[in-house]
């Protein structure tokens, strides 16, 4: 599935959608609960998947899930496709509402203690998926590019919903580093991806 | 762009950024063709990060979430602002026409109401992070939407029936006392930044009232919204 990776007309890399999806999304705008069905079936392994992944408890994570497939529903009509992939919609308001939700509950407390004794943390990433599609060797090989402070600053913010002062901590690195790294780390996934290397 | 300011985009796009210092990076943003360009050339890099943790969920959330989906209505696609603006315009030209002829409008408003808005209520309704708050009243329905990073609220009286010569008036009701906030006039939709108080959404004669009527069809603490 390395197509997933190709790079359109030298633009970001997109996690390319499935000719299906654009249209299915475009019958999903009209009120068409089949077209949604199906269009859960494509996105619900990328939905739930980020979520579990950053507010680990499953049944939270149903709750974010089901929160994001609503907003789908509700902004369908409101996609833009000059701006980006379905998908890259789709995890993008799935990742907020997850970091959202990761933040607002009690578990932010632990979490915090967490940050404030510096204990270890888990820095693993991807590592753990019940499933993983063969499309996204591409950006963990990706990943795996990245220098190591970049690969952790990217990976707590993304994955465990750590803002980047508590980032900062527990690395005990700068504020102005941890900001340059997320931001430099990012560049460099998107040029890997780019360049065909991840694929 | 000020360093200071750019380097925050991988935080931002990695949702790793604090409340306060969101709300000024994407007003920051909204000015900088600069930055916008570079968060939208690393958006699609970011979201691939889900891809690498996707996991099957549980067989029974499809129904629930396909049950949920048959009980939420959907959004209208966002109009282009370019025919609203004329819309505005015409109706500003319209009311100074019939000022000058003596059928009684309320210029002042209507001129107030010229002003381009800076953001539109669709804008803040679509936000990802809006919250949807929808009163049944016996003339149909109302929406008053809240985005807490936008720091806006969208009132949107589509769904309404609007009797002739009436309109819908927003108040905020905060520690100094009962304020208007706008008046929709012709308008289905108002967009309006958040403050700390009540937030009030009443009939009145077009043209508005100075406090609000006894016809209250929305009363919500921001805090709530």
């Amino acid at each position: 599935m390395r197509r997933a990776l190709r790079v359109v007309g030298g633009a970001a890399p997109e996690p390319e959608d499935e000719p299906d999806t654009t249209v299915l999304l475009a019958a999903v705008a009209g009120g068409d609960l089949d077209a949604f069905g199906r269009l859960y079936d494509d996105l619900a392994p990328l939905v739930f998947g980020v979520a579990r992944r950053v507010v680990r408890d499953p049944a939270r994570a149903e709750e974010v899930a089901q929160e994001v497939f609503t907003e789908l529903w509700r902004q369908a009509a409101r996609f833009d496709a000059s701006r980006g992939s379905v998908r890259t919609w789709a995890s993008t308001i799935a990742h907020r509402r997850a970091v959202d939700a990761v933040r607002s509950t009690e578990a932010s407390r632990a979490r915090e203690d967490h940050v404030a004794r510096r204990e270890p943390v888990d820095v693993a990433g991807p590592e753990d998926a019940i499933v993983t599609a063969a499309e996204h060797e591409g950006v963990r090989r990706c990943l795996e590019s990245l220098t190591p402070l970049q690969s952790q600053a990217v990976r707590l913010a993304y994955y465990q919903g750590f803002t980047y002062p508590e980032v900062a901590q527990l690395l005990d690195r700068p504020l102005s580093t941890v900001k340059t790294r997320m931001r430099d780390g990012l560049i460099r996934l998107r040029d890997c991806l780019e360049a065909g290397h991840g694929a | 762009m000020a360093p200071d300011v750019h380097s925050l985009v991988g935080a931002y796009l990695l949702e790793a950024i604090r409340p306060a210092e969101r709300a000024d990076f994407e007003a920051h943003l909204a000015v900088c063709a600069e930055c916008r360009e570079e968060v939208d050339s690393l958006r699609a890099a970011t979201a691939a990060l889900a891809g690498t943790v996707a996991a099957a969920p549980p067989p029974s959330l499809r129904e629930r979430v396909l049950r949920t989906a048959s009980e939420t209505p959907q959004l209208p696609p966002l109009i282009s602002p370019a025919p609203r603006r004329r819309r505005r315009l015409m109706a500003a030209v319209a009311a100074a026409a019939a000022a000058v002829i003596g059928v009684g409008a309320t210029v002042g408003i209507l001129v107030r109401d010229d002003d381009p808005p800076a953001m539109t209520a669709a804008q803040v309704m679509s936000a990802p992070d809006a919250s949807m708050h929808k009163k049944s009243t016996s003339d149909g329905e109302l929406m008053v939407a809240m985005s807490p990073e936008m720091h806006m609220v969208a009132v949107d009286t589509a769904h309404l029936e609007r009797p002739t010569g009436m309109t819908y008036q927003v108040w905020w009701h905060t520690e100094d006392g009962m304020e208007s906030a706008g008046v929709l006039d012709e308008k289905m939709s108002l967009a309006l930044p958040v403050e700390d108080g009540d937030l009030m959404v009443t009939m009145e004669p077009v043209g508005g009232s100075d406090k609000p009527s006894r016809r209250i069809l929305f009363h919500m603490p921001a805090a709530s919204l």
